[in-house]
């Protein structure tokens, strides 16, 4: 690994660290579910990293996965912030 | 206590961290994405992957979208709108910047095929400019909450469409092969519609918060 790969290896493993502490340690569901979009953001870096192989040529398969993950982590997260809601708006009844 | 857990997840990411490092390099799929571009009529790679090889995730994932859209719309009840940003600032965003982002939105769909761009990047992009809209009070079209979650399954029609379309009258029989002469102008057809429904249900997932004013 190059120090430059090495240091965004070490970026995305803090961010997915940072994450999951925040999804675990907190009893704030909306803290836990930006807490689980760290973690993502962690893997995506991660993935982006490992695209560059050792001959410097870019493999496309982790950046389309990566592009896919994004539009998901997008969407779960909706959902995500509408459960939040109505589980709030259900415990003030 | 609180302390104590930091530093489990701390010494957890710093053996994470060492394994990664300690991991072998490998080729990756690089060499093999490349050679076989030709067949895939795009030559971005990236875009043959979603589009080509690995056809079906791309498809399954339009179904993910339109999942949550629906998901979250099943959620009721639901808090009154809130009141729409107005002002100059918010008026002059929404009258300047929309235009150009849907702009920026149809080059970065058409551009998808032979450079970095594509069908989630265009989508992403339009879904901001329709959000943009929304919370300044101009309710972009499709304007009921209903509508834009019909319209989030548009990319899962078109690839359905195609693809089913495709094996029945190259008489292969093989779902989701897109064969090398129409293979650009299928894929484009099918990121088009697949722009307009992922944009469309990320409205829809926006829209889900709020009852319809």
């Amino acid at each position: 690994m190059s120090p430059v790969d090495l240091l965004y290896t070490a970026l995305a493993v803090a961010l997915f660290g940072l994450g999951l502490g925040a999804l675990a340690l907190s009893a704030r569901p909306l803290k836990k579910l930006l807490g689980a979009n760290v973690m993502g953001t962690g893997v995506f870096s991660l993935l982006i990293v490992t695209a560059r192989g050792p001959d410097g040529a870019t493999d496309p398969v982790p950046h389309a996965l990566v592009i896919t993950g994004i539009v998901v982590t997008v969407a779960a997260t909706g959902l995500g912030l509408a459960l939040i809601r109505r589980t709030r708006s259900a415990s003030k009844d | 206590m609180t302390v104590l857990v930091g530093v489990g997840f701390a010494l957890v990411s710093l053996a994470l961290f060492a394994a990664l490092v300690a991991t072998p390099e490998a080729a990756g799929l690089g060499a093999l994405a490349r050679s076989e571009i030709a067949e895939t009529g795009v030559s971005n790679p990236v875009t043959a992957v979603l589009l080509d090889y690995r056809a079906y995730d791309t498809l399954l994932e339009l179904v993910v979208v339109l999942l949550a859209a629906v998901a979250a719309g099943a959620l009721a009840p639901r808090d009154p709108a809130p009141a729409p940003l107005d002002g100059p600032v918010a008026e002059a965003a929404a009258g300047l910047l929309t235009p150009g982002i849907v702009l920026v939105a149809g080059y970065l769909l058409w551009i998808g095929s032979k450079a970095p761009g594509g069908a989630f990047q265009a989508a992403s992009l339009l879904a901001g400019g329709l959000i943009l809209l929304e919370v300044t009070g101009k309710t972009p079209p499709p304007r009921s909450e209903a509508a834009s979650r019909a319209l989030a399954g548009l990319g899962v029609l078109a690839f359905l469409v195609v693809g089913v379309g495709v094996a029945v009258a190259a008489g292969s029989g093989v779902f989701l092969d897109h064969p090398a002469p129409f293979a650009g102008s299928l894929i484009l057809a099918i990121e088009s519609a697949a722009t307009l429904g992922i944009a469309a249900g990320l409205l829809a997932l926006f829209r889900a918060g709020t009852a319809p004013a």
